[in-house]
């Protein structure tokens, strides 16, 4: 899943290990998130979209055909 | 369990393990009671370099057992079991055909397929910690 998060960690002026402190998840994680790599859990996308004040589909884009 | 009384329970474990190693030593069993005393040893000063990590992480506001830790060891597990299953299978089938007939000390043999589940699971935690 594709994922704006480095683009608004960046424009909020947050550092990976920031934005992993204020959701609970550590910095590992974050980088994965970022990379695309790992997809978050339903929690995990809402935490981070109520950081940045969006809904969650403005931070994540999913595509039909991703699941 | 709360993380406090899991290292408690964790060190007294290592406790109990260490004095069986010493008593096995003192009746005569040197080569185990030398193995399981340094074991405990080993697993002692590695819990406690984990848990001080661990401890500056969780300082700073960080979570290293987060979703993404649970994620990777469930992965970990399943390809762990599968790996075994499937090399279990395997060898039962051509051992019965082709391999020799051997006694084997059931405790041993224990004790090592026990080491190889071990080893198995830390090599698919590290692959998918970097693959993921």
């Amino acid at each position: 899943m594709e994922n704006r998060l480095r683009e608004l960690r960046e424009q909020n002026g947050f550092t990976q290990e920031d934005l992993a402190a204020r959701v609970n998840v550590s910095r590992q994680t974050i980088i994965s998130l970022e990379k695309g790599k790992y997809n978050p859990s339903i929690i995990l996308a809402y935490r981070l979209a109520q950081i940045f004040h969006l809904p969650i589909e403005a931070v994540f884009v999913f595509e039909a055909g991703e699941e | 369990m709360k993380t406090k009384n899991r290292d408690f329970l964790r060190y007294i474990v290592l406790f109990l393990l260490f004095s069986i190693g010493m008593w096995q030593n003192i009746s005569g069993n040197i080569s185990y009671g030398s193995g399981l005393m340094g074991g405990a040893i080993s697993v002692f000063i590695a819990i406690t370099l984990k848990q001080r990590k661990l401890r500056k992480l969780e300082a700073q506001g960080l979570n290293t057992y987060d979703e993404r830790a649970w994620f990777i060891a469930g992965r970990a597990a399943y390809f762990t079991y599968l790996t075994f299953a499937l090399g279990s299978a395997f060898t039962v089938l051509l051992g019965s055909i082709w391999g020799p007939h051997i006694l084997v000390n059931p405790y041993n043999f224990l004790g090592i397929c026990l080491s190889l589940l071990v080893f198995l699971y830390i090599c698919f935690y590290y692959y998918f910690n970097r693959k993921l």
